[in-house]
């Protein structure tokens, strides 16, 4: 084990009673890095999060974030993170300054230091104008930059994102994802996304889980050049390693050449999640 | 020795006054908000107190208890005024007759608890509050005393009546020990209630079901104490005590007599704090809230 690494993952395993959801898996992320974690819906993405942010135990095997066991140091483990789940909750009847002074005096942010933490978080996402609005009322968008700034409030080592994108429009996600290449400066990141343009901007490495294993863990510079020293896109390899068939997503064209097939996902890229109906619903049924 | 037990002697009967019962009750205050800037039991109390205060069945709670609380007062005095009444302290009725105000303290404790934790599982915020460095316990704590906030407001309002029957009351005596007993047990019971409603929305993400839960438990309570005194006017008090015939081993009832939170606000308007009620009365409680964190702890065996 490389003394750098803050997320240290061994056979990390998660089994229900009829599936498994996580599958042995292990990866490590080093300081300052910022690793996507990517795999198509129900891939068990979430699961391997809530594991690692102590919401739920392990079946199998170890990890450590920042040092500290997640089984035995729960709550070492949760003050050295700030997480984004990934149905951004958030309490609807509170103000969105007031809601981030209650979060970091959770996270046990020092008396002293709350304010200036919590006016920096709210500076950092883009929150100005709204800071003093009841949170219920705001966009998506922004109760998204809520739970964002919830995350930093505390200036946690280890930031876990799960789909901080989620539901915002073009011009927001290019915001969040400067804010994200911010954090990356001084936190190690680890950002869970079904977005591939966003993680081939930002992230430097990428892990890919396909039902409940690990088919992929590169650095960006090694996906974009195949082994034959051919050019190639994350969606590619995406689309390679993750073991869905394209016939799943698209019946009429399964019988095309992979570049093809690549074009038409960049065509309708929205149609992706929508059209697995059945993995949806197992995801839905594990969360 | 002997001098450190009369110092502890005068201390409690200085406690016993008035004055000192309110020292007291300020200086736990004052403790429990400067352990608010530390822990995170007070700061989840602190914001579901101000949760109760933005959501409008605490709203329509509150309403209804002080338009309930105001008849029944305003009664009470008409029926003492009458010229053929004997004459009796009007708090001792008010906080006595609580057989009347059961039905609706009922409803305010499920309406009141119902939401605690349900809709954190519904909402799914359960899962940023127990990503963050908090035990269940001090979730399940704060969220008691906040409600319990929330109640201790409810019923401040009440205190205005013991000011309207010192100036209004034509020069009668009011004595305060009574009343405050009458306080600490309403605390008692309401904690006791919150603390089973607190529970009942911990098992559920479903409101409504952890309403009726709640409701219906502390309802069978008042089905019972109707049965008995249903019991007590058939024999005319004469072998009183067989549930109308439902229970019938004799111990069962013995229980059931000693357990009847109902009848225990007898002795607390009387101005009697029986350690055997306050202790029932407290280990309940505590006993619910156990078992909702125990519940809260039941996701990570899944």
């Amino acid at each position: 084990m490389r003394n750098s690494a803050v997320i240290q993952v061994d056979g990390l395993t998660k089994e229900y009673p009829e599936t498994v959801a996580v599958d042995r898996i292990s990866f490590s992320v080093s300081r300052g890095e910022v690793v996507g974690f990517l795999g198509p819906n129900g891939a068990g993405k979430t699961t391997t999060l809530k594991m690692l942010t102590c919401f739920m135990p392990a079946t199998a095997g170890s990890a450590t974030v920042a040092g500290f066991d997640i089984a035995t140091q729960s709550l070492q483990v949760r003050r050295s993170i700030g997480y984004l789940p990934e149905h951004n909750a958030v309490y609807d009847e509170m103000r969105v300054a007031e809601y981030l002074r209650f979060r970091a005096a959770l996270k046990k942010v020092p008396w002293r230091k709350r304010r200036a933490q919590v006016a920096e978080a709210i500076q950092m996402c883009g929150l100005n104008a709204v800071a003093d609005r009841v949170i219920g009322q705001l966009s998506k968008g922004y109760r998204q930059r809520v739970g964002l700034a919830d995350t930093v409030v505390s200036k946690p080592p280890v930031v876990i994102l799960d789909e901080p994108t989620s539901g915002m429009d073009p011009s927001q996600i290019v915001e969040v994802r400067e804010l994200i290449r911010h954090l990356g400066r001084e936190n190690t990141v680890l950002l869970s996304t079904h977005h591939l343009p966003e993680v081939e901007h930002i992230c430097d490495r990428v892990v890919i889980i396909d039902q409940g294993r690990i088919v992929l863990d590169a650095t960006m510079d090694e996906i974009h050049r195949s082994p034959e020293g051919k050019e190639r896109s994350l969606e590619e390899v995406f689309l390679e390693v993750t073991d869905t068939p394209s016939s799943f997503w698209y019946p009429e064209t399964s019988k095309s050449k992979p570049k093809d097939r690549a074009a038409e996902v960049d065509a309708k890229p929205d149609e992706k999640p929508d059209k697995k109906p059945d993995k949806d619903k197992a995801e839905e049924v594990r969360s | 020795m002997s001098t450190s037990i009369q110092t502890l002697g005068s201390l409690t009967s200085w406690l016993n006054t008035p004055k000192g019962f309110l020292v007291t009750m300020v200086g736990l205050a004052a403790v429990l908000v400067l352990l608010g800037v530390f822990t995170s039991t007070m700061t989840i109390a602190w914001r579901e107190l101000k949760r109760h205060f933005r959501s409008l069945p605490s709203y329509l709670v509150l309403a209804m208890f002080l338009l309930y609380q105001g008849v029944v007062f305003f009664m009470l005095i008409h029926l003492l005024n009458t010229p053929n009444a004997e004459p009796s302290p009007p708090m001792r009725w008010f906080f006595g007759g609580v057989i009347w105000f059961y039905p609706l303290f009922v409803f305010i404790v499920s309406i009141l608890t119902c939401q605690l934790l349900a809709t954190e599982q519904r909402e799914r915020t359960i899962e940023p509050l127990m990503t963050a460095p908090v035990n269940e316990y001090e979730v399940v704590l704060g969220k008691f005393i906040g409600t319990m906030g929330f109640f201790m407001f409810m019923w401040a309002w009440t205190l205005a009546y013991i000011v309207i029957l010192k100036y209004a009351g034509g020069g009668q005596q009011i004595n305060p020990g009574p009343i405050m007993a009458s306080y600490v047990g309403t605390m008692l019971i309401s904690g006791l209630g919150v603390a089973l409603g607190l529970f009942f929305s911990s098992v559920t993400k479903n409101i409504i079901l952890a309403l009726a839960a709640t409701t219906i438990s502390l309802f069978l309570a008042f089905i019972a104490k109707l049965l008995l005194v249903f019991d007590v006017v058939k024999t005319q008090g004469d072998k009183p005590g067989k549930f109308m015939g439902i229970v019938s081993s004799e111990w069962v009832v013995k229980i059931l007599e000693h357990t009847m939170i109902i009848d225990f606000m007898d002795d607390f308007s009387q101005g009697i704090v029986d350690s055997r009620n306050v202790i029932y009365l407290v280990s309940g409680t505590a006993l619910c809230l156990f078992a909702a964190v125990r519940v809260l702890q039941l996701r990570k065996w899944r």
